[in-house]
């Protein structure tokens, strides 16, 4: 009896055991290699010092690109999320079969390569693409003009990567929200705008914040899009992080500069991932009040 | 078939080849070389391997690194005793042999040494402490290039580039190294040092006026086809293909210089097959291996010029056409040669453009 409750107890640390390894193997120690290369500006085998971090504070230009870097991600991920939500919702409710179809149809750009998907944008927002064409006719754009080349066409290839994410991550929340509460809402005289506000945006808000997090970390860190397309005044963080790590032969800055960009990614996902819960309670409070206002 | 100059000298230098595949083929049978460089770089083209092969009797396998500092960490770590040679771009030789990454090289061992252009040969570059540590391999231009459309006459001067007229027309390489030497041209500064804060606001000046900067020849086409741009800075070697291909730009070199690279071959300090090393850099410095890689189809073979004179000479016209091998090898010009740079001074160039960059 003890030996069985032994091995009970043991169940759940043996079987988190390989995912806790994974972690330690592909999070902890990359991240304690990075901040200890941040504190070995003169390299690996000399003594530490914080030569990194007083060049890094020492020209305001880091911070702002840290700050350009992720209102870019930001901004992004907002626009990602808004464009994805309501095709997620319309998946949601569609038959399995047909579903599926669409959904394999949505998987496939985020199986290709995202070099190609960056030359593939590079025609669509080219001065003879499609999209340029369509400004042209409204008046919006002069022959020849072209966003490409503008910290834009970086955003617009950064929702392209990310919608199909975002896709997946609200369908798989709202696909949980069941049927029978919106007829019963409807039943009660629920509009159809008003079972959207009141029953399925607070249901999807956890996948909401879920994505914006999920498609905001690597939009955080993302430099090849913005070296393509971002033009001359589309440098991110990323760029000069990657340039560190290989032209410039400078692990240490660049290490220094990841934990600049980390820090804010998480401060950010914090922020975000407090609005959902502060929401929730705003709610309940409302809730409350009206009933007994009732 | 009309016999040339050319190719009289290329068809004689095959020739020569396998007589000294007769002379070698025995002692190196059953070896490896390893060869560490940039991949679809010559190295790895199968038929020249299928050459030196035939002969020596030895064969090569390739390891690739991705950038200059990817090749010298790769040699740091683990790479010394392993890999016979690599190639290093000549402002790379200098930091290599300080770290005591490359071995001493012994030019009379060299057979084609004193085929080399003086310019590259000479370089103080690949010298330390009196000692010789890489054979110069291929160079190329990064000059001016404009569409002839936007200027009937081409212009003489990088100061097109800085011009108001200009501005959301340039692309400009992003390289730290082309970027000061070709401000530092315009300024009239010298090239290896020049005034950096100088150089600094005069690559501001000229970001108003860049629409991209271009890392790769693919960036540059699409731009510059799509007529997103209409000048720059340009490889001879891409600048010729354009040309060839039929896509109209003229190629300039400016009367204020224009910036020359070059990459190397060094050997491997603890290198296991030294003297096939020597067997390799001798095949790959040869005008047969030039003729077979820049004329027959394959990755890349129209991007660089020998430094052998005579390989050059052995290239059919039309080959050396579109390298633009006439015109680099005869300019007289200022010549600002990417070497002979410090460690500290790279980076210090490479921080003053990320910075540019980032403003």
């Amino acid at each position: 009896m003890t030996k069985r409750r032994l091995l009970q107890g043991l169940t759940t640390p043996i079987l988190l055991l390989p995912a806790a390894l994974v972690v330690a193997l592909m999070v902890v120690i990359p991240l304690a290699v990075l901040v200890w290369y941040s504190f070995a500006a003169d390299g690996p085998g000399a003594p530490l010092s914080l030569d990194s971090y007083r060049r890094m504070i020492a020209s305001p230009l880091y911070g702002w690109l840290a700050l350009k870097t992720l209102w870019t991600a930001g901004i992004a991920a907002l626009i990602t999320a808004a464009i994805a939500w309501c095709p997620a919702w319309a998946l949601s409710r569609l038959p399995a079969r047909t579903r599926n179809l669409i959904l394999l149809a949505i998987v496939i750009p985020y199986l290709t390569s995202y070099l190609l998907l960056i030359y593939s944008i590079y025609v669509v927002l080219g001065p003879g693409g499609p999209v340029m064409a369509l400004f042209r006719l409204i008046g919006l754009a002069g022959t020849g003009a072209s966003i490409l080349y503008t910290p834009t066409a970086t955003v617009v290839m950064l929702v392209y990567e990310n919608l199909p994410l975002m896709i997946f991550v609200l369908f798989s929340g709202m696909q949980r929200i069941e049927g029978t509460l919106l007829a019963a809402a409807g039943s009660l005289g629920a509009g159809r705008w008003s079972r959207i506000r009141h029953i399925v945006f607070p249901m999807s808000a956890p996948a909401l914040v879920s994505g914006l997090v999920i498609v905001f970390v690597p939009m955080g860190g993302a430099f090849v899009e913005s070296q393509i397309l971002g033009g001359p005044n589309g440098l991110l963080l990323g760029n000069v992080i990657a340039d560190q790590m290989t032209r410039a032969d400078d692990p240490s800055f660049g290490s220094a500069l990841s934990l600049l960009l980390l820090l804010g990614t998480l401060v950010l996902i914090g922020l975000v991932s407090l609005v959902g819960p502060a929401l929730e309670r705003l709610r309940s409070d409302r809730r409350t009040r009206d009933v007994r206002l009732a | 078939m009309l016999m040339t100059r050319r190719s009289i000298l290329a068809a004689g230098a095959l020739m020569a080849m396998p007589g000294l595949a007769r002379a070698q083929t025995g002692a190196f049978k059953g070896k490896t070389l390893t060869v560490a460089s940039w991949q679809n770089y010559g190295a790895d083209d199968p038929a020249t391997l299928k050459m030196f092969t035939d002969m020596t009797g030895a064969t090569v396998k390739n390891v690739f690194f991705t950038s200059e500092d990817g090749l010298l960490q790769m040699l740091r770590q683990g790479g010394l005793g392993q890999i016979d040679v690599c190639l290093p771009n000549l402002q790379y030789v200098l930091p290599g042999a300080q770290q005591s990454l490359f071995a001493a090289i012994d030019t009379a061992k060299v057979m084609t040494w004193k085929d080399l252009e003086p310019r590259f040969a000479d370089d103080p570059s690949i010298r330390l402490d009196g000692k010789v540590y890489a054979t110069p391999w291929v160079q190329g231009a990064t000059s001016l290039a404009v569409n002839p459309t936007a200027f009937p006459t081409p212009p003489k001067s990088w100061k097109v580039l800085w011009e108001p007229s200009s501005q959301g027309k340039v692309g400009f390489f992003d390289d730290p190294t082309t970027a000061i030497m070709t401000a530092a041209l315009y300024l009239g500064e010298n090239p290896q040092k020049p005034d950096l804060e100088r150089v600094r606001t005069a690559l501001l000046d000229l970001k108003k006026n860049v629409k991209l900067f271009w890392s790769s020849g693919d960036d540059w086409n699409k731009a510059y086809t799509t007529g997103a741009i209409t000048m720059g800075n340009l490889w001879s070697g891409l600048a010729g293909t354009l040309k060839t291909n039929g896509t109209a730009v003229d190629f300039v070199f400016p009367d204020d210089g224009t910036v020359v690279w070059g990459d190397t071959w060094a050997i491997v300090k603890d290198a296991p097959n030294l003297d096939l090393a020597y067997a390799w850099i001798n095949f790959v410095t040869s005008p047969a291996y030039f003729v077979q890689w820049i004329t027959k189809p394959g990755s890349n073979q129209q991007l660089a010029v020998p430094v052998n004179q005579q390989a050059i000479k052995a290239l059919p016209q039309a080959a050396s056409d579109k390298l633009m091998a006439g015109r680099l090898v005869g300019y007289r010009g200022k010549v600002a040669l990417q070497a002979g740079l410090s460690a500290a001074d790279l980076k210090r160039w490479t921080q003053l453009w990320e910075e540019v960059k980032a403003s």
